[in-house]
């Protein structure tokens, strides 16, 4: 029965091995889904231009309501670490919501198709920030909760994988992105 | 599912092929003509819903709500690749998932539901079906097919072969298992079949709310349906628990508990709305 002793530490080397790979592939998950954050972001900062330029004809009397948007608009782009950007993107989304509560009152506009159609994609957009950000959160979560669960805890503390940081719009610790994804580099 | 299935098959072929003195052949051949099944479904799988219910696929440009809702969804749900969109010319409220795996995946909706909701109530529509490729429901229901299939094929097999069989050295212990097999599992199968499509929309319910975080949206989507209606003409009985709603509801017995392929829609409602009293109330 020597044999069973070398089945045990093979099962054993098994389980290390999947383990370890299921790091490997949260923590890329956790990355990407970070990552698309910006992405979805990026796009609702390119959507700006054309809405402005379709509405600013119309608008001349309400210049205003115009001005926050594009402001708004530059903090996101000079925004440097995710709450900023978070923060800059609530005052762009205040200023959006403002200028198409005006927009409600300009029959013609409000007619317009592109105008309309400008409007579904910033809903959709929004909405795209929104998911990504529960996305990686959900990410998060998992990659956590394993990191803590014996006996995957083992292999974590093993190859040095840390907690990784909720994404948190209006909390007070700052969020930081790891790459050391190769664990002791 | 596929360990059940597996496990079947050698069972099957273990009692059948036991009763014929070859124990060994009988689960061989049980196990290939699942595999052969299995291969079959697996590379036909996904064109065959969306023929059957006459869809046509979506213009990103015209259809640009359905399309943004969808991208939104893989965000959400954090599937790989977005699946292909199809809208049933339909004025009732309805939509299915085909998919057999992230990458193979559709979803259709008909024309009723993009008029007829709001914005926020088609996304839960839609969720609950990205939710349906998620849990790779197509597959787990194009296997429970097979399944039937397999099964009845294989104990009507061995059971000609024994009864015919000159050879054969039956014993009643062995003959009644094997007419029990061939006589009822199709109607045990299709029973359980009924009651796991009946889960797996509660189950699709809840991963929409996992990712759009509106239980009350898709509830009221539920409720519009009993005003429009969900009923669609020509769809073939075996896709019916691909829809959100059933597509051919009240066929008297064909529809009551046991025979249903959806739970019904009061009871998803109220259990959307426990969800919505309970996790997003402040």
């Amino acid at each position: 029965m020597h044999y069973v002793p070398l089945v045990l530490i093979a099962a054993g080397v098994g389980w290390g091995i999947l383990t370890y790979n299921a790091f490997v592939s949260m923590k890329n998950r956790i990355r990407n889904s970070f990552h698309q954050i910006d992405v979805q972001l990026r796009r609702k900062i390119d959507l700006i231009p054309n809405l402005v330029e379709v509405v600013k004809d119309y608008m001349s009397f309400e210049k205003d309501t115009l001005e926050r948007v594009i402001q708004a608009r530059s903090m996101v782009t000079r925004a440097k670490d995710p709450k900023e950007k978070a923060e800059s993107s609530a005052l762009l989304t205040d200023a959006l919501k403002s200028l198409f509560a005006v927009v409600e009152s300009y029959p013609d506009l409000k007619a317009n198709r592109a105008v309309a159609d400008l409007e579904e994609e910033l809903t959709s957009t929004e909405n795209r920030i929104a998911y990504s950000r529960q996305f990686y959160n959900d990410c998060v979560m998992a990659y956590n909760t394993k990191l803590e669960k014996f006996p995957s805890n083992l292999i974590g503390s093993l190859f040095n994988y840390e907690k990784e940081i909720y994404f948190d719009t209006g909390g007070e610790r700052e969020q930081r992105i790891r790459v050391d994804l190769v664990p002791g580099n | 599912m596929t360990a059940a299935l597996v496990v079947t098959a050698v069972l099957v072929g273990y009692v059948t092929g036991k009763a014929q003195g070859h124990t060994i052949a009988g689960v061989m051949l049980a196990l290939s003509i699942l595999a052969v099944l299995a291969i079959v479904t697996l590379t036909s799988g996904k064109e065959i819903p969306l023929l059957v219910n006459s869809a046509t696929k979506a213009d990103a440009e015209t259809e640009l709500l359905l399309t943004n809702i969808i991208e939104e969804l893989k965000i959400a749900s954090g599937l790989r690749s977005t699946p292909e969109v199809y809208v049933i010319e339909d004025g009732t409220i309805n939509a299915f998932a085909s998919a057999l795996s992230d990458e193979a995946a559709a979803i259709a909706v008909t024309r009723g539901a993009i008029g007829n909701l709001t914005r926020e109530e088609l996304q839960g529509v839609l969720a609950h079906e990205v939710s349906h490729i998620l849990g790779r429901d197509t597959r787990y229901f194009l296997f429970l097919s097979v399944f039937v299939g397999s099964v009845v094929m294989i104990s009507d097999l061995f059971l000609k072969i024994g009864l015919f069989s000159r050879r054969a050295r039956l014993s009643i212990g062995l003959v009644v298992p094997a007419l029990f097999l061939a006589l009822f599992s199709p109607l045990i199968v299709t029973i359980l079949r009924f009651a796991i499509s009946r889960k797996r929309e509660f189950l699709a319910d809840a991963r929409a709310v996992q990712m759009t975080r509106n239980p009350a949206a898709l509830a009221s989507a539920l409720r519009k349906t009993t005003r429009f209606g969900s009923r669609i003409e020509g769809v073939n009985r075996a896709t019916r628990h691909m829809f959100i709603l059933n597509p051919s509801p009240a066929n008297g017995f064909g529809d009551r508990f046991l025979f249903s392929t959806h739970p019904p829609v009061e009871e998803r409602i109220k259990r959307l709305q426990m969800m919505g009293a309970r996790f997003f109330q402040k």
